[in-house]
């Protein structure tokens, strides 16, 4: 479960933005709609941790997100919360296999070839799985960068993590 | 996948900076190492063939060569001397004078030089005989561990010997046989190379040689010489103390290895410098010229080691350079990392195992590069300085090289380091 309340934040030398409260329950999916620059990515940040919280509280599974320190936010977000990027990042040093592993071992669990083989074929790019990520085309991509926030099979990560999109 | 193999990862990503950065490292490394490995045995030989003589005495001439050449046996002689002056230094009745060895050089055998003395110069480098006897009589030698070794000559073998220092056929004396009576232990000084037979031995040698083109004008043959002809075939021999020599005092020596009695005797002090001023010999303590030597090779090395350290410098900001501007094309990987839950101080480590990964590479190139090097040069060194040099040895002074070699990697990091942990993730993803 997401929940935040009153949470409000300034970027330096910016105004104030005011999030309204939101709430999305296990298994639901919450759709942010907003224009251009009222904050929808600050929103995303401040959820997954990556912002820290200047005002309010963001409450995921019950615990406060906002009063974690920076190294255990790192944890949190790793463990529990995927992120898809409107642009699709990757170590360009690893192959597609290897950047979901890394996903695996920086979330903090030992790294599982074949569970991540699976979760690429789910996604139909098992076959570029030991491919370099240049050789992956934009759609490729997307589903590359899926698999990196999942890294788990995906009948469990829909039951225990958050996964928040842009885009 | 960890941290490490994804530090090995990201560096391999970049081959041509890889190698620009580990071969720089390398050549500082490897020259640094290189003139450790050489002076450490450079320094070794020198000393332990110091051999505690505290003079050497010898024809007049340069004191340094005359030390090379009779105590290093690296240098040409400065000349002879003749017996009936370095008497006084041969009597054992010299108050100051423990000891006192005479050399007798201008013969080799395959470049080997063939030293004719008395037995006390086993004690002085401490060589032990190893197999047979010691060389009693006219033309036996006792031969080091590296002349066995090298030449394969064996207890029994006879072999010629050849004018000079250098293997020249052309200058063999055929006819002169010499015998192997025995092979001494390994020493590691300078023992280990040289042919040891007595004083007289040499003498005939080269008599012979003078006599038989003379064989036509008998009466230029002078009676002593004459007579000493006659002595050795009548097969007499010459036994090697140093009074059987004061009886030959127109006969001549190349040098005398002195010992004193007391070093730090008074008289002792002025001894070199009254041969120096009163006779016709030259006398030079091996200490204060090799120390002489020392500094004037210092110089060179000095600038080398400069150099060495303004490559290894330069290296070290190599490597800074790549890993800082790799930060800027990595800044969105960075941020992927820290989103997939790396925190500050694990990003932080993957840049620091960047810089040490590659400074142990080039420590590791730069440490093959001087040991192959040293041991390829070995043989000519061999040559030159009469002392097995080798690059199979390690120095614990390389472990000092491995330490410094990785503080620079990690000072080279340190600055990309801080800047990859301080990556503003939100800042950097909220980009374009």
């Amino acid at each position: 479960m997401i929940s935040t309340h009153q949470l409000k934040y300034k970027y330096p030398g910016g105004n104030v933005i005011v999030f309204p409260d939101i709430s999305c329950q296990s298994k639901d999916i919450l759709l942010i709609l907003g224009s251009s620059g009222v904050g929808k990515t600050t929103l995303l940040h401040l959820l997954g941790g990556i912002l820290t919280t200047q005002e309010g509280a963001v409450l995921i599974d019950d615990m406060e997100v906002n009063k974690l320190s920076g190294s255990a936010a790192d944890k949190f977000r790793g463990k529990n919360i995927g992120i898809i990027f409107q642009q699709n990042h990757f170590v360009d040093a690893l192959t597609v296999i290897e950047n979901v592993m890394l996903a695996q071992s920086l979330a903090g669990r030992s790294t599982d070839k074949s569970e991540a083989k699976l979760l690429l074929d789910r996604l139909n790019i098992g076959d570029k799985a030991n491919q370099s990520i240049k050789n992956l085309s934009q759609g490729e991509k997307t589903a590359g960068g899926y698999s990196q926030s999942a890294h788990q099979p995906a009948q469990t990560h829909t039951s225990r993590r958050t996964n928040i999109s842009t885009g | 996948m960890s941290i490490i193999q994804l530090a090995w990862r990201n560096i391999i990503k970049n081959p041509l900076n890889l190698l620009m950065s580990i071969i720089l490292f390398g050549l500082g490394v490897g020259l640094i190492s290189f003139l450790l490995l050489f002076n450490t045995q450079l320094k070794d030989k020198f000393d332990k063939n110091l051999a505690d003589i505290d003079l050497v005495v010898g024809a007049k001439g340069s004191p340094l060569q005359m030390i090379l050449c009779n105590m290093y046996h690296i240098d040409n002689p400065t000349g002879n001397i003749s017996i009936k002056n370095a008497t006084p230094l041969l009597k054992n009745t010299h108050p100051l004078i423990k000891k006192a060895i005479p050399l007798s050089l201008g013969d080799n055998y395959k470049s080997y030089r063939i030293v004719g003395t008395n037995h006390e110069i086993l004690q002085i480098y401490g060589a032990v005989l190893k197999e047979g006897t010691l060389w009693s009589k006219d033309f036996e030698v006792t031969i080091g561990q590296t002349v066995a070794d090298e030449t394969g000559l064996k207890i029994g073998d006879k072999f010629s010997s050849a004018h000079g220092f250098n293997d020249d056929a052309d200058l063999a004396h055929d006819h002169s046989a010499f015998i192997v009576t025995g092979i001494l232990g390994g020493t590691g000084s300078v023992i280990d190379q040289l042919i040891l037979t007595n004083t007289a031995s040499i003498w005939l040698v080269h008599e012979h040689e003078e006599s038989e083109p003379e064989k036509e004008d008998q009466t230029s043959d002078s009676p002593e010489a004459h007579d000493h002809h006659h002595d050795a075939t009548a097969e007499h021999n010459h036994d090697n103390s140093n009074e059987d020599l004061i009886n030959h005092p127109e006969q001549e020596i190349t040098s005398v290895l002195v010992q004193y009695k007391n070093r730090t005797n008074f008289q002792a002090l002025n001894f070199g410098r009254n041969i120096n001023e009163n006779t016709e010999m030259q006398a030079a303590s091996p200490a204060i010229e090799i120390n002489r030597l020392y500094s004037m090779i210092g110089v060179g090395t000095d600038a080398l080691q400069s150099l060495a350290i303004l490559i290894a410098l330069v290296s070290a900001l190599s490597i800074f350079i790549s890993l800082f501007k790799s930060m800027r094309e990595r800044r969105y990987e960075l941020a992927l990392i820290r989103v997939l839950g790396a925190g500050r101080t694990k990003v932080f480590a993957l840049i620091i195992l960047e810089g040490l990964i590659l400074a142990l590479i080039g420590f590791l190139i730069g440490t093959a590069l001087s040991h192959i090097g040293m041991e390829l040069i070995a043989n000519y060194l061999k040559k030159d300085f009469r002392y097995s040099f080798t690059g199979w040895k390690f120095l614990n002074v390389e472990w000092v090289v491995l330490g410094v070699s990785l503080f620079l990697g990690l000072v080279a990091a340190i600055i990309p380091a801080i800047q990859a942990a301080r990556t503003d993730i939100n800042k950097t993803l909220s980009e374009k």
